[in-house]
């Protein structure tokens, strides 16, 4: 015991733990130094973004709200101004990754005292998650203030193009894109949601869009035509679904938006056929997917390839069976 | 020449880290996009090795040869911990430009390089001063680099609008190998070219200055007529 005490194996480990001890004390000590609080980083960023220090107070996130299908809503402020500060992180991103952003929304108050929203006064990065090429996307942080008008009227940002939605894209980094238009998506479909009092009508309606879908009503029976929103890379899908008695008896893809579309061959059979779907109730689809309208584990269908698309078109289904009743009785897609 | 001159020189140029021993790679072609950037990254860098071949000087004699290198990675790390928290509370700018290139000064070949092959040897002034020179030799080169790759490849150079014309090549991955391999290549020839006319200097030096024919011998004395 006293030889290894003496050995220099033992005074090498001693030395050692003592240069960690002393290491890890000057970084406690100063992490305390030199600490950045909260409070400090929101007045950098609002420095970033309005060139001046300016007030704000905190709002407390709805949590009913918190989450939709575009990502997810962090914090939310309050400016001296009356504009709102939102900071949202959007998924879809390269290798599943995601984008942090900052939002500000410009506001004014009303006639009647309410929140009058005017559009997007700014969009500031913030950080991201497996985003490679997120350097080459610096060109679109002005984009997004110049369609204020089609916000206004219900729009949102995507990828693609064509569409009653603002494209806004990178070529050469259209994931990463994705989140971008995603995190600001997310923080307008929130404030929309919780300020404006504009929630949406049919379940899954983020992923459909309505507008350029119809759906035909006859006894019991729903026949949609539904246009499904791209889900960077996958493009718009064109689906037809037939609900009857709330279990879907068809399900026909009419435009396979995979991309490339050498994506399509990779989809799993059973979902390009529509086999997965038909015989299927409202519960059973739901279980198909997350909260997040993501696809579930346990739906089997995450290790094909072709994600994506295979999401698109369970969205497409979840959304046909789930606003069964509803449609049914407005008589059609209102 | 003045030992702390020698040390200095060489760490600005003889062993100049970047174009000579070709250390550092890594910070080099990721953080000389443009010159602001470069010039961040070389500083940052010279105040860690200024820190850790103090601090490795100083414990040079009570570290065991057999755990010198996890010692001085922790002293290392530790100092890059430290320059992060100053960066992102003072400078949170830079903070941001320099990214994971940040953590990674750590496992730059630089710094644990000097440590091993200096600073665990020498005095703690001479650490000192090969750490500021070794640093400044990088920060010098990777500001160069990033001089030229902004000006090529974006048309400004310290954030200045140059000119209009850019060549994109310049501003990626690919233009920072040619950049760096260019650079390299002029710095060897001329270190080869002023090191070749020392030589020549120094021949001159010792050559027989005169080559006059030898004075006639006097008539009936030694010599004549040979």
């Amino acid at each position: 015991m006293k030889a290894f005490l003496k050995s220099n194996a033992f005074r090498s480990v001693l030395i050692l733990i003592a240069i960690a001890l002393v290491s890890g004390l000057l970084l406690s000590v100063f992490n305390d130094v030199l600490y950045v609080s909260a409070e400090e980083r929101l007045a950098r960023t609002l420095t970033k973004i309005y060139g001046k220090s300016i007030d704000a107070t905190e709002q407390t996130v709805n949590e009913e709200h918190r989450t939709n299908a575009y990502g997810e809503v962090e914090l939310v402020y309050l400016l001296e101004d009356g504009n709102f500060l939102i900071k949202s992180t959007g998924n879809g991103g390269f290798k599943n990754g995601k984008v942090t952003l900052w939002t500000v929304l410009d506001c004014s108050p009303s006639a009647d005292g309410d929140t009058q929203w005017n559009g997007v006064g700014k969009v500031v990065y913030e950080s991201n998650i497996k985003q490679s090429y997120i350097s080459k996307t610096s060109g679109m942080y002005s984009e997004f203030t110049l369609h204020n008008g089609e916000l206004l009227q219900g729009a949102l940002f995507t990828t693609d193009k064509g569409g009653d939605d603002i494209t806004n894209i990178t070529a050469g980094a259209s994931m990463s894109s994705a989140a971008i238009n995603n995190a600001v998506n997310a923080a307008i479909v929130y404030f929309r949601n919780v300020y404006l009092g504009a929630e949406n009508k049919y379940l899954y309606e983020d992923y459909i869009d309505v507008k350029n879908s119809t759906a035909t009503v006859g006894e019991g029976k729903i026949d949609y035509a539904l246009t499904v929103k791209g889900n960077s890379p996958a493009k718009q899908f064109l689906i037809d679904i037939t609900v009857e008695n709330g279990i879907i008896t068809a399900y026909e893809i009419k435009t396979n938006g995979s991309s490339p579309a050498s994506y399509a061959d990779k989809m799993p059979a059973e979902v390009k056929d529509g086999t997965l779907f038909v015989g299927k109730d409202e519960a059973q689809i739901k279980a198909l997917l997350t909260d997040k309208g993501a696809l579930t584990t346990e739906s089997g269908l995450l290790s094909s390839g072709a994600t994506r698309s295979t999401e698109s078109c369970v969205r497409a289904a979840a959304f046909a069976v789930c606003n069964y009743a509803l449609v049914l009785g407005q008589g059609g897609l209102a | 020449m003045n030992k702390y001159a020698k040390i200095a020189t060489d760490g600005l140029i003889n062993n100049n880290a970047t174009f000579k021993l070709v250390l550092g790679t890594c910070a080099t072609l990721g953080m000389s996009s443009t010159a602001l950037d470069g010039f961040g990254m070389g500083i940052s860098v010279t105040v860690v090795l200024l820190l850790s071949n103090v601090i490795i000087s100083l414990l040079r004699k009570l570290i065991p040869n057999t755990v010198r290198i996890p010692a001085f990675i922790v002293v290392i790390a530790t100092m890059v911990t430290l320059l992060r928290m100053a960066l992102d509370k003072f400078l949170p700018d830079l903070y941001d430009a320099m990214g994971v290139y940040l953590p990674l000064i750590v496992v730059n070949c630089v710094i644990l390089g000097r440590a091993e092959s200096f600073a665990s040897k020498r005095p703690v002034l001479e650490s000192a001063l090969d750490g500021v020179s070794t640093g400044l030799g990088f920060t010098a080169a990777i500001t160069l680099m990033g001089m030229i790759r902004e000006f090529l490849g974006g048309g400004t150079l310290f954030g200045l609008k140059i000119m209009n014309f850019t060549i994109g090549f310049f501003s990626n991955q690919a233009g920072a190998f040619f950049v760096y391999g260019v650079c390299i290549a002029l710095f060897v020839y001329i270190g080869d070219c002023v090191e070749k006319s020392r030589r020549i200097k120094q021949a001159r030096a010792l050559r027989i200055p005169d080559r006059s024919p030898l004075p006639a011998p006097e008539e009936g004395k030694e010599g004549a007529n040979v």
